[in-house]
């Protein structure tokens, strides 16, 4: 997801969702905020032309008996030979120690001599606070679990987890992620953001493979805008624009 | 005096073109194994030039050419080791080829050819060195970019882009670049299925430079080398996809012209369909 947020961090926080993060690394942060949030986000995957990569997403954490729920839809677009299509639903419940979350995914390519692809699969998560300062988290996804139109689309596990840190007057955060997806070695993330005011600078390392980012972000009476810059000298280097509101 | 000058300006206009001599325009001088070195001569007039008295030299020894051979108008003469050898690798007997006397062994790492006039003036000569034209590639010719352009500069010849090693008795644009030459690529198609599809990148580069060529998913992972070597003789890198799952991929080429270092980096996606 191109989220300018988490991006700027590293990677995606699994115990922590950003102020106005999409929240895909983890089901249970759906539940992480009270109110309607929705945000946006756009990027050219390797600063590549024609290749473009968007989403959209909307929630309302936890209100009375109903659960936080959050929606996000991400698009890929190679010129006119490819486009891709990924849908998410999580929902969310929990109290201030913990949350625990489910999701579902779908998605769908399509390519330019016609062929098409499906996959449907779930998510599950959990967040827990031992400390108001501390949070871990552990998420789990397997976008093929319920059915592939192809034996080739089908997405192996992805599993995660996290350890977040916060100064009690959220003037900083620090997280640490870990991603193992099942054919592939494992991945870990490090971020730090820092909040001045409206201000927020954030900057992270990613290892196999490894990235760099940082980003800077202004938030104001809920409305946020988000830059991210990462990538690698080798590879390039891609930046996201996310805009994003919470109420 | 003034009629023997008049009778040699005319015996030099007939045999040379009007002045403009014949120039060497491919060479081969690393065959495969069983094949024939030899030395393309092309005729940039409108006239037959006989080639009588003529003599082919690296410097140091001349052989004289036979004196029957002559270089068709806006032809070209092969002179080859042997010219037998050189029709059955080619599988064509239509090759004007002509056998000197003697042949000279030529050299990859450093050497010269001299094509002398039935004066003994200087028609055209070529000079090449390791140094200055990189290492001779194995079974192909070097063959000359310009024919107009100086037989010396090594920035005039590059390594010959046809499938069978190289264009014996005729002339071909290679589409390769010579050594110096800058380094673009051109995306011809992006889309590769395994076994019926190939995204194609167009190369110009230098012919001795050296590409490698690989493949990454949208999460940075590397997937695959699909290319590691000598830039393709076709002057075209290739890739179906192989054992790819279905989706966009980045390709990464990087060139090296010298040592390690890359001369130049190009990253392009490509989309994989079943």
């Amino acid at each position: 997801m191109p989220n300018a947020s988490q991006v700027g961090m590293g990677g995606v926080p699994v115990a922590w969702s950003p102020e106005g993060g999409s929240k895909e690394a983890n089901p249970a942060l759906a539940d992480a905020r009270s109110g309607w949030f929705a945000g946006a986000g756009l990027t050219h995957p390797f600063g590549l032309a024609d290749l473009d990569l968007s989403g959209l997403w909307a929630g309302r954490g936890r209100s009375g008996w109903v659960p936080g729920f959050a929606f996000r839809w991400k698009n890929l677009r190679a010129g006119n030979l490819h486009t891709e299509d990924r849908w998410d639903l999580d929902v969310a419940t929990g109290d201030g120690n913990w949350q625990a979350g489910a999701g579902m995914r779908w998605g769908r390519a399509e390519f330019a001599d016609g062929g098409s692809d499906w996959i449907q699969g779930c998510a599950l998560g959990a967040v827990a606070k031992p400390h108001p300062l501390l949070a871990a988290g552990l998420s789990w996804e397997d976008a093929s679990v319920f059915g592939t139109s192809d034996a080739r689309m089908v997405q192996p596990w992805l599993a995660r987890a996290g350890l977040v840190a916060q100064a009690r007057d959220s003037s900083w955060t620090s997280s640490v992620s870990l991603e193992k997806r099942q054919d592939k070695s494992l991945s870990w993330a490090m971020g730090q953001e820092l909040r001045w005011q409206v201000l927020r600078l954030r900057a992270g390392l990613r290892l196999e493979p490894w990235t760099l980012a940082i980003g800077a972000g202004v938030r104001w009476q809920g409305v946020g805008l988000d830059w991210a810059q990462e990538g690698d000298p080798r590879l390039g280097w891609q930046q996201h624009w996310t805009v994003s509101v919470e109420l | 005096m003034r009629g023997f000058a008049i009778f040699a300006f005319l015996v030099f206009a007939r045999t040379s073109g009007a002045g403009i001599c014949p120039v060497v325009s491919e060479i081969q001088a690393l065959p495969v194994a069983g094949g024939s070195e030899w030395i393309e001569i092309s005729n940039l007039t409108e006239t037959v030039v006989s080639l009588g008295d003529w003599s082919l030299g690296d410097g140091t020894t001349e052989v004289l050419l036979d004196s029957g051979a002559a270089v068709p108008a806006d032809g070209q003469l092969v002179l080859a080791y042997d010219c037998t050898r050189l029709r059955e690798q080619f599988g064509t007997a239509s090759i004007r080829c002509v056998q000197p006397g003697r042949w000279s062994q030529l050299s990859t790492q450093s050497d010269r050819v001299v094509l002398r006039d039935a004066f003994g003036a200087t028609c055209d000569s070529v000079e090449w060195s390791a140094r200055t034209w990189g290492d001779w590639p194995t079974g192909r010719s070097m063959e000359r970019v310009d024919l107009h352009r100086s037989g010396n500069d090594a920035a005039n010849w590059t390594a010959s882009s046809n499938p069978n090693g190289g264009t014996p008795g005729w002339l071909t644009n290679s589409v390769l670049e010579p050594i110096g030459a800058g380094i673009s690529i051109e995306m011809v198609s992006r889309r590769a299925a395994t076994g019926s599809r190939s995204a194609v990148v167009r190369l110009h580069a230098p012919w001795n430079a050296r590409l490698e060529a690989g493949v990454w998913d949208l999460s940075r992972r590397r997937m695959a080398t699909i290319f590691d070597g000598q830039i393709p003789a076709s002057g075209e890198l290739a890739w179906d996809g192989g054992v790819l799952r279905p989706g966009v991929y980045v390709m990464l080429l990087e060139f090296r012209t010298q040592g390690k270092d890359v001369a130049a980096r190009f990253r392009e996606w490509v989309v994989v369909e079943k």
